[in-house]
């Protein structure tokens, strides 16, 4: 388990990071989504032992990981600019990893440079940019590591490979429980892959929760009464947002959806009908209700 | 261990400057090479290597003195471009192998590597003396083979080991500031100006505050202080510019043990910045603003500090304004070339008094310093002893002079006269009065040694040689000579040895000299004493010549060579001695003319003065008499050509014509260094016929 | 067989759950038969094995499948009924469903048949297998 607590990060007089609290569970696929310059990247770049917090406390399965080879040599970052040691192919990175980290597979680097198509004696710098994050995939999770951090990678895939990897990543954390966490501009694309997501803005983690419940703890009402009523008779049920067109009701609630149907049922409405939400409908009512405007942040 | 090295990074980062590696192998073992194989191709004839061969039209020489390093004696390191090449490479490798410390990409990638920082480094800094060290030792030897295969130039095993220590431990000092000036920056400008500051500012600093210092206080000897040993010609980097054959490396193993010592130091200062360093200074100038400040403050105060410099040893002149102008140019340009935005350079401004200050302390240190080197102020009984120094070898004098000079002296009225000469300087008492400059050294009891430049009165030397504890010293005589020559004449009397009494006759001579001597009275001896002093090089009357093997207390033995002029007021006898051994010209013609039979076939030497020195040609008697009559040369205006028959020397005035007449065969003469003592005898400037008195 | 829609509102693992369920009932999968392992469904599906495992916690609380420790998932000997309990509920759905066709004035019969109809061409389902 990956855990930050109370992590501050600066750069001269600006805050990246502060005061951050975040604990990222084993075999878990971890999303992360921010606007540009929420600082996910930082973020990785602490977890990964790059840099070293201000303040606060970076520690993975119990132990800091800053200047910790131990921790590290189950760490795999790959950054949103990549970086290739110059005139090399994918054969002498390999050979790189592979004397740096004790975990690295040969096996493994040769099925899927054969399954994605990619050349391993071919100089990188050649490579298209997404070849060359293809390339990096490749050799990250060659390594198979404990944990696996990809910064706004899976961006640079086309679907097909974005489905291969995603393959892989399933397999490792069934098979040994890998830790992955992934960056992205989408919510769209960590939907379908992660389960857990979290919201990283002006510093801090906003939000976080497990995928399905996010999208099951919110939940959509439309309903109608014969008489005239307010916000009032909705009283006793957690609304995020309320909107009325005369008899006719919009609420977005959390709570459980069979209760809260249940209650409103009892009120014996004209009309009722309770749906669910997609992610980004689900971030931007919590949002809102946080106080901050969901076009800010995307 | 595994901690702090691993072999795999090692290789890797072997792997990783191999381009540039390779490279400098091929350049500087191409340099180191090329010498010997000109010299090969020039020198195939040259037979004899005792031989130093000195004329400067022959371009083998001149080539060889200029470029190559001389592998004979440890001592012979001459001025060598393949060394140039090594402190160029040495530090460019470094730059390269911490060149991911001036890119975030980069940067990134090594620091997410689960290795310890320390490791990393090591393993890295390992790479970089693999590859210097590797070169060295390739190039060296094969250039060592090279020359010895030639038989051109011998050596030993030490000889190649120093030399192999040396080029080695110069690579590491100079690449150990790239890696400390690398580790504290983070982009290439930064980086570069950082490695030119920490490599020269120290010793330049040093220089300037040394220099300044002795301009101020005149009472400081100036080659004698721990400062000296911080002038660029102590300086691995810089020392070996001019061919610093004579007082080479190894003559002063301070050099080498300090460099290699300041190399590791700097090295490992090095590593500690890196491990401490923040990932995130990749890309910028300086890790921090803070440190940005600093760096830009550092930098221009090497600037700075030559305006102090100037106005303390000149005055304040006109440039001096130059000089103030560029503090604040060095200032913002330093902004501008590492950080690159006009803003920054404009918010830079306010610290720009920073530097200033930096002048006032420099000018304050060099007026606190002169201060405390007045301030000291032994009295005579804090000294244990006083010697006087002859720092620039130019002490003319007499025996006892220097002997006064080698040795140190405790005697209680000595060194009052010399403490009573400091406080007199130190209290400006000697202002109004005609002075001459003396250097003392004063070993006090506590152990300290100061040594001081004194403007003393002119009487000051004369108490002191007139102390009882120097007179006598003063005026001594050599007790055994190594060598004596007085002035060649030739001797009539040609009954046994010529050779064996002319030795034994300068003994007499001599003896008779030292027992006229010692009788004379001090105002006399100091008359003599004078007399051959002031004589300069005029060489005609009688002078006998010593050379003196003296043990000193403070170098070892010392060589000298010493004048007594013999005049008949002072040393009556022996100039009567002299006189009546010394033939008339008549004499001398008619005991020549009597060698000739008797030598008829005998091989004979002749020095005739050319162009670059002295020609030796080998000749026969016969020949000499033969082409030469020497009535109508001996005596006739400036000799030129110097004659040994049967262990006499007679000058003579020859034409060319008559000079080649001498040659056994038609061969062009080659031209010798002349045995110094030959020439001596008599200049051509003399006639050979002189009287004394 | 399971099929899951990713672009449905639903949540994926309440899609897992159901779609096992449907297939314990359609007898795809008999009682006491081994399930898929989390590894295989995910693979195959495309899914979050995490996802999955969640689905499987869920069904296993409810009693429909056994974990055994090292030996994987396993439908439970009574599935079906527990299955069942868990549709019992649902009748209060169809009161509900039924009252909101009587306010709309919906003949009883119809609704009645409807259902009849329903649990008579499940039996034919049945038969036929």
């Amino acid at each position: 388990m990956i855990s930050a607590k109370n992590v501050t990060m600066k750069f001269d007089d600006f805050v990246a990071l502060n005061q951050l609290n975040c604990d990222i569970p084993d075999s878990c696929i971890y999303g992360l989504v921010g606007s540009n310059g929420a600082g996910k990247s930082t973020f990785l770049r602490l977890i990964s032992g790059v840099y070293r917090p201000y303040e606060g406390t970076i520690t993975a399965d119990g132990e800091p990981v800053w200047e910790n080879p131990k921790v590290k040599s189950r760490i795999m970052y790959v950054p949103d600019e990549l970086y290739f040691l110059p005139q090399s192919d994918m054969n002498t990175m390999a050979r790189l990893y592979a004397a740096v980290y004790d975990s690295f597979s040969t096996e493994r680097f040769r099925e899927l440079t054969a399954t994605f198509g990619l050349k391993p004696d071919a100089n990188i710098g050649t490579f298209s940019k997404g070849m060359k994050r293809q390339a990096a995939t490749i050799l990250a999770l060659s390594v198979m590591p404990k944990y696996l951090f990809f910064d706004e990678t899976f961006d640079g895939l086309d679907p097909v490979m974005r489905n291969l990897v995603k393959q892989v990543i399933y397999s490792d954390v069934c098979e040994r429980g890998t830790t992955t966490i992934i960056t992205s501009h989408s919510l769209r694309e960590l939907e379908d892959t992660c389960d857990q997501l979290a919201l990283l803005h002006k510093g801090g983690i906003v939000f976080e929760s497990d995928i399905q419940n996010l999208k099951t703890a919110l939940f959509k009402v439309q309903v109608a009464f014969a008489d005239t009523f307010g916000k009032e008779r909705f009283e006793g049920i957690e609304t995020l947002s309320y909107a009325q067109t005369g008899s006719v009701a919009t609420l977005i609630v959390r709570g459980d959806r069979d209760t809260v149907t249940g209650q409103i049922r009892a009120m014996q409405p004209l009309l009722l009908d309770v749906l669910p939400l997609n992610l980004e409908e689900v971030f931007i009512y919590e949002m809102e209700a946080l106080g901050y405007a969901f076009k800010d942040i995307m | 261990m595994k901690q702090f090295f691993s072999g795999k990074l090692y290789l890797q980062a072997l792997r990783k400057v191999r381009t540039l590696g390779i490279a400098m192998l091929i350049c500087i073992t191409a340099l180191n090479l090329f010498l010997p194989i000109m010299g090969i191709s020039r020198n195939y004839a040259l037979q004899d290597v005792e031989y130093v061969i000195k004329n400067e039209e022959d371009i083998v020489y001149s080539y060889t003195d200029m470029y190559r390093p001389r592998i004979t004696e440890i001592e012979d390191i001459g001025f060598a471009p393949f060394l140039w090449a090594l402190v160029f490479f040495a530090p460019l490798l470094v730059y390269v192998m911490f060149s991911f410390l001036q890119e975030r990409r980069q940067s990134d990638f090594y620091h997410a590597l689960p290795q310890k920082r320390v490791c990393v480094y090591l393993s890295m800094i390992a790479a970089v003396m693999t590859w210097l060290a590797g070169t060295v030792v390739i190039s060296t030897l094969l250039n060592t083979l090279l020359w010895s295969f030639a038989k051109l130039y011998t050596f030993t095993v030490w000889t190649v080991l120093g030399n192999l220590v040396f080029y080695t431990v110069l690579s590491f000092f100079v690449a150990s500031f790239m890696a400390l000036a690398s580790t504290v920056t983070g982009t290439p400008t930064s980086a570069v100006l950082a490695f030119g500051f920490l490599t020269l500012f120290p010793r330049y600093a040093i220089l300037l505050f040394k220099s300044a210092l002795e301009d101020m206080c005149s009472i400081l000897v100036h080659t004698r202080d721990m400062l000296s040993l911080w002038s660029f010609d102590r300086w691995i980097v810089t020392a070996w510019w001019d061919g610093f054959a004579q007082d080479g490396f190894f003559s002063d193993p301070a050099v080498l043990v300090y460099s290699l010592i300041a190399s590791l130091v700097v090295f490992a200062a090095a590593g500690f910045c890196y491990h401490i360093r923040r990932s995130e200074s990749a890309g910028r100038s300086a890790p921090n603003a803070v440190l940005q400040h600093v760096y830009r403050i550092l930098f221009t105060s090497a600037a700075a500090i030559a305006l102090p410099f100037a106005i303390i040893m000149d005055g304040i002149d006109d440039y001096v304004f130059l000089l103030l102008l560029l503090v604040f140019v060095v200032y913002v340009l330093y902004e501008l070339m590492t950080v690159k935005k006009i803003r920054s350079m404009l918010r830079s401004l306010k610290l720009i008094w920073v530097p200033f200050v930096v002048c006032f302390a420099f000018a304050g240190s060099v007026f606190v310093a002169n201060a405390l080197v007045y301030s000291i102020r032994p009295e005579a009984d804090e000294v244990e002893s006083v010697a006087f120094l002859d720092l620039y070898g130019n002490t003319t004098g007499c025996y006892g002079e220097r002997l006064i000079y080698l040795n140190s002296c405790q005697d209680p009225e000595v060194i009052a006269l010399c403490v009573d000469a400091l406080h007199g300087v130190l209290d400006d008492e000697y202002r109004h009065m005609d002075r001459n400059a003396i250097d003392i050294s004063y070993r006090l009891k506590n152990g300290r040694t100061i040594d001081r430049h004194l403007s003393v009165p002119v009487d000051f030397w004369e108490k002191v040689i007139t102390s009882d504890a120097l007179r006598d010293t003063y005026f001594a005589l050599p007790e055994s000579y190594r060598k004596i020559d007085i002035t060649p004449f030739p001797i009539p009397n040609d009954t046994g040895s010529i050779k064996g009494q002319y030795e034994m006759m300068q003994e007499t001579v001599w003896n008779t000299f030292v027992s006229e001597y010692e009788s004379l009275t001090d105002a006399e001896k100091l008359r003599m004493i004078r007399y051959s002093d002031n004589y300069g090089y005029r060489w005609d009357g009688f002078v006998i010549r010593l050379t003196v093997e003296e043990p000193s207390d403070r170098y070892g033995t010392w060589e000298m060579d010493f004048r007594y002029v013999l005049t008949p007021d002072l040393v009556p006898r022996t100039v009567e001695m002299l006189l009546s051994l010394y033939g008339t010209d008549e004499e001398i013609l008619s005991y020549l003319e009597g060698l000739k039979a008797e030598t008829y076939g005998n091989t004979i030497y002749v020095w005739s003065k050319s162009q670059t020195g002295y020609r030796y040609i080998s000749t026969t008697a016969d020949r000499l008499f033969r082409n030469v009559s020497l009535d109508s040369h001996l005596f006739v205006g400036t000799p030129n050509t110097l004659i040994e028959i049967k262990g006499i020397y007679v000058w003579v005035n020859l034409t060319e014509s008559e000079v080649y007449a001498l040659y056994d065969s038609w061969e062009t003469p080659i031209d010798v260094k002349v045995d110094k003592e030959i020439a001596y005898k008599c200049p051509p400037e003399a006639t050979l016929v002189v009287n004394g008195g | 067989m399971l099929v899951i829609d990713k672009f449905s509102r639903k949540p994926i693992y309440e899609q897992i759950i159901e779609g096992i369920e449907r297939e314990i009932l359609t007898g795809i999968l008999a009682e006491r038969e081994q399930l898929p392992s989390i590894r295989e469904l995910s693979l195959k599906l495309s899914i979050n094995p995490n996802t999955i495992q969640k689905a499987f916690i869920e069904l296993d609380r409810a009693g429909v499948i056994v974990t055994s420790q090292g030996r994987g998932c396993f439908v439970a000997a009574d599935a079906r009924m527990r299955i069942r309990e868990k549709f019992i509920p649902k009748i209060a759905e169809i009161a509900a469903l039924a009252a909101e066709l009587a306010g709309a004035g919906v003949d009883e019969d119809a609704v009645l048949d409807a259902v009849r109809e329903a649990y008579a061409n499940h039996e034919r389902k049945e038969t036929k297998l």
